[in-house]
């Protein structure tokens, strides 16, 4: 981008219905082109710098394009540290594009994105970083969990989106243009093409949906919840995932109280560790808070590690249903395995045999973990990563099946679209609106329909 | 300037669907109407193809109906043959159409306006509006006549720098043999209004006589004949047939052989066409692999020996005209009676009006019809009855009628024109309503008749009827709510193919299965079959 020294406009507001629109104008002859259309309706008014003042622009033959307000603020005390004009103006896109046009007609340009804060920056108004924050407030606005780290991903999604959209919007076209046009016109055979482009569809959004939890963990980390009766070494697991002591071990049952939590990186998984006070029934009301905060927990990790002690002679009678697990995945971890036989050991789960102390089957326990969640180690398909697209997805799965269960019903063709349109529109939060002029548009090139 | 010395409340310009749907509405609410047309012997022309109805639009005559509107009672007594169309669809997409007989149409319109208490039906080319400040005040004929009127309804229609082209022939046209109105559009742009320029074609018309039918399919009209409007039953009555015959290699060829004399794609049309109803020459260039067009012959009326080939509009010169004709088998001998022809005409982009039809510039200026950038004598007539009311209520200071979008599609027309504009000539489609399920022609009656009575539109007769048919709805809804159908009653479950049932269920509840029909019911229970088809206005008395 070069710096112009001349006078840029462009719409300051976003392009669409709305009650007022701004468009503003930076540079040194933004006066002078504001002088030349607007009149303000008290004659005697003056533009005094930082007023607002209510008038209309005219444009050469007379016309009033608009009724405004406009502002005038003289550099260097602006955005831009030029002068810079503002009119706001109904926003109409058409009153908004006239009165752009009339404007570059005086010889104003059309400003490159981003130019305002480009001049600004080069004003010496904002230092770079100030830059930056105005482009992430403005990021953020439009999409507040954006991270820098998953734009790649968000990417990837919502071109995934997108290509749902076309796909729905192809099989919208087919059930409009049966249902716009009579028999003679319009066959039905178009129709009956949609069960394969339904399927096609169900496929993909389901893939997506089970990229959610996944795509989750990426974000925010697994969470590992370590639990299991008093003193069976819950904490020695943490130390030893954790490469230094950070829970205090000791002989005594009940030794962790509160929880503790750490991370760490297992392979390419951010992964966050949990301690907890051990379960048992204790009078002590500090350990009993523990505990009760330990099986809260469960519902919220992805992964609870559940710890015995494989010395324990009760073991072959130990019943993982006592535990309230709910449905959290979870491991059964038999601690302490450099003190007895593994090969003794009569548990009917299924288990992964450790020693935290000497380090005994320890990968194997990571690789249990990592067994538990395949995350791709570069992503390049789409990953959902936020509830909010997750709903969309799932209300976009469920008007695509009952628009199939409807197919499949014979359902008249008026209550199919429904379901499209509904699917359509839950999309158009990701991508943008389809109005019925699309499709109209649409029908039109790909039918010769009309007598 | 010479005057009649009578002063109006209303004046309506253009005596076509639009206006005379606005003239009558007027006068329904009282106020004293002057509808003015170019030529008195064209009253509410079908300019182009002579049918009413069809998808979306029937949807339309029967919302200007259950106004009080005329277009419904018009084409039932034009009616030469009636059709439903979709009825392989679900009821929200199924639309009456009918053939009419043009002039009958025509003639029984003029015999309405022209004897409608509180209308005058006037003779004059409206040359200029006038007006005081910011407000309209009457109109000036080209025979110097000035007409005073505080509230102005153009409905100009093809007129306005009306220009027709026929091959790369063209004149100064407002329609096939009738002249042009020149000066009204440059005035309306005086008043910062946006002037537009569109443009549609229609195709020759051909000597029956002339035509092999034994070379083309028949297609019958549905018999009882479904009336368009509220006010008539069903009824079995003498219907013409249309013909099916379709365009071939050969008609392409010739078609193709004449394009460089093709006004359309030489460059000299500007105007905008509507894609919805492409000239034929235009499908052969955007559908190449298609490699037949259909053509239905329609008759022009009893009394007449002119066929409409819908689907050939054409602005190709004249020789060319009859050589892709005679291309087709049951057409090898045609002889063409008026040539078809494109025409290109003013149009003032309804963006700039409110949603009442009002200009925003002009206080009292309502515009109806094509000068909105609509097609379709259906769009037209809605608009023209909206028009109608509302310059009326601009009068009397009142709020306007605005229907909403889930309550019409007139509705759904005005607020795409006044919000959207229209770039191209607009045409209702079910698709542009989002509320389509609820906009059924069978309930446009229960959407707007109370409205139009409100607003004075609906007749006592109307009125009656209408509430009969509420009353026996009712009746009829208490009745499938009360009665119930149990898991022992084999019988009758077995007469409404139901297998089994584990709960019993209303007759309502049983309706809202898909495989359950209201006329399933009805044959089971006499009394909802007799409250039925008197709600659904068959066993009405007349």
């Amino acid at each position: 981008m070069y710096f112009e020294k001349d006078t840029i406009i462009a719409p300051a507001t976003a392009v669409g219905v709305g009650a007022i629109s701004i468009i503003r104008l930076s540079g040194p002859d933004a006066y002078t082109f504001l002088g030349g259309c607007f009149t303000p309706f008290k004659e005697s008014t003056i533009l005094s710098s930082h007023h607002l003042t209510y008038g209309s622009i005219v444009d050469v033959e007379g016309n009033v394009l608009d009724q405004v307000m406009a502002v005038y603020m003289r550099a260097p005390a602006s955005f831009t540290c030029e002068d810079v004009v503002e009119v706001h103006c109904h926003a109409n896109p058409y009153i908004v594009k006239h009165i752009l046009n009339h404007f570059t007609s005086m010889g104003a340009r059309l400003a490159d994105p981003g130019e305002f804060s480009y001049r600004a920056f080069m004003n010496g108004r904002i230092d770079l970083s100030e830059a930056e924050a105005i482009a992430e407030l403005i990021e953020a606005g439009s999409d507040t969990s954006t991270r820098i780290a998953l734009q790649h991903l968000k990417g990837s999604m919502s071109a995934m989106a997108h290509e749902l959209r076309d796909q729905l919007f192809q099989m919208l076209v087919l059930v409009e243009a049966y249902l716009d046009f009579p028999e003679d016109e319009v066959e039905n055979v178009h129709i009956n093409m949609l069960n394969h482009s339904v399927d096609e569809i169900l496929k993909k959004v389901q893939a997506l949906l089970y990229t959610f939890h996944t795509g989750k963990v990426m974000r925010d980390g697994l969470s590992i919840l370590i639990l299991g009766k008093p003193n069976v070494g819950k904490s020695s697991l943490l130390n030893y995932f954790l490469g230094h002591d950070r829970a205090i071990v000791t002989e005594i049952p009940g030794t962790t109280r509160d929880f503790i939590e750490e991370h760490i990186t297992l392979g390419h998984l951010p992964v966050k560790l949990v301690d907890t006070a051990g379960l048992r029934d204790s009078t002590d009301i500090v350990e009993q808070t523990g505990v009760k905060q330990a099986l809260d927990k469960i519902k919220d990790v992805d992964l609870v590690l559940y710890v015995v002690d494989g010395t324990q002679p009760d073991i072959p009678n130990f019943d993982l249903d006592e535990v309230p697990l709910e449905s959290t995945p979870y491991i059964l971890v038999v601690n302490k395995c450099d003190k007895f036989d593994t090969n003794t050991l009569g548990l009917s789960h299924e288990y992964v045999c450790v020693s935290a102390v000497t380090g005994d089957g320890m990968e194997l326990l990571k690789d249990a973990i990592k067994a538990k969640f395949t995350v791709p180690e570069s992503v390049d398909s789409s990953v959902i990563t936020e509830q909010r697209h997750y709903d969309i997805f799932v209300q976009v799965k469920d008007e695509v099946y009952a628009f199939k269960a409807g197919l499949q019903q014979q359902l008249p063709g008026e209550f199919l679209a429904c379901h499209l349109r509904d699917a359509m529109s839950s999309l158009g939060r990701i991508t943008g609106e389809t109005v019925p002029e699309d499709i109209l548009n649409h029908i039109f090139t790909k039918f010769c329909v009309g007598k | 300037m010479s005057t009649y010395g009578k002063k109006y409340d209303v004046i309506v310009v253009g005596a076509g669907h639009a206006g005379c749907e606005a003239a009558l509405a007027a006068a329904r609410m009282q106020a004293k109407t002057l509808l003015l047309n170019l030529n008195l012997d064209a009253v509410a022309q079908m300019s182009c193809n002579p049918a009413i109805g069809g998808l979306a639009k029937g949807h339309l005559v029967r919302e200007v109906d259950a106004l009080g509107g005329q277009m419904g009672l018009a084409i039932d007594i034009a009616g030469i043959q009636f059709r439903t169309l979709n009825t392989k669809k679900g009821p929200a997409v199924r639309a009456l159409r009918a053939q009419a007989d043009r002039v009958v149409y025509s003639r029984y319109m003029k015999r309405i306006v022209e004897n409608y208490p509180l209308v005058d039906l006037k003779q004059g080319s409206v040359k200029e509006l006038k007006v005081e400040g910011e407000r309209v005040c009457g109109v000036v004929t080209k025979d110097g006549i000035e007409f005073e009127g505080n509230a102005v309804i153009l409905t100009t229609g093809t007129f306005m720098q009306g220009l027709i082209h026929v091959g790369l022939d063209h004149y100064a046209g407002g329609r096939g043999g009738e002249p042009p109105s020149d000066g009204l559009s440059d005035q309306l742009k005086s008043f910062g209004l946006q002037v537009g320029r569109l443009k549609t074609g229609t195709p020759p018309r051909i000597y029956s006589g002339s035509i092999d039918y034994t070379k083309a399919q028949r297609q019958p009209g549905d018999n009882p004949a479904r009336p368009f409007s509220f006010m008539n039953k069903p009824v079995v009555r003498h219907q013409v047939c249309c013909y099916i015959t379709e365009t071939n290699e050969a008609t392409h060829e010739a078609i193709r052989g004449g394009l460089d004399r093709s006004p359309l794609y030489s460059g000299v049309i500007e105007g905008i066409g509507p894609r919805y109803c492409p000239s034929i020459e235009d499908k052969i260039v955007r559908f190449p692999e298609k490699l037949s067009h259909q053509v239905f012959l329609e008759p022009e009326g009893l009394d007449t020996a002119e066929v409409y080939p819908n689907g050939l509009p054409t602005s190709l010169p004249a020789d060319i005209q009859l050589k892709f004709l005679r291309t087709i088998p049951a057409l090898a001998n045609v002889e063409i009676m008026r040539p078809g022809y494109a025409i290109e005409y003013d149009y003032v982009d309804p963006i700039q009006l409110r949603n009442s039809l009002e200009t925003r510039t002009v206080s009292g200026l309502f515009h109806a019809g094509q000068i909105n950038g609509t097609s379709g004598y259906e769009e037209a007539a809605a608009q023209g009855l909206v028009a109608g009311v509302n310059a009326v209520q601009y009068l009397r200071n009142s709020e306007p009628l605005v229907i909403g979008r889930d309550v019409g599609y007139a509705g759904v027309l005005i607020d795409d024109l006044v919000s959207l504009g229209s770039k191209e000539p607009y045409r209702m489609f079910t698709s542009r309503a989002e509320y389509r399920l609820l906009l059924r022609e069978d309930n446009a009656d229960q959407r707007l008749t109370p409205i139009g009575r409100k607003l004075g539109l609906v007749d006592d007769v109307r009125w009656r009827l209408f509430n009969d048919k509420m009353e026996a709805r009712e009746r009829g809804q208490k009745k499938l709510n009360g009665s119930r159908v149990r898991p022992g009653d084999v019988e009758l479950l077995k007469q409404l193919g139901i297998g089994e049932m584990k709960n019993g269920q209303s007759f309502a509840e049983l309706l809202k299965r898909p495989d359950i029909s209201i006329e399933q019911l009805a044959n089971v229970d006499g009394k909802i079959c007799r409250l039925y088809s008197q709600a659904k206005g068959t066993g009405r008395a007349k």
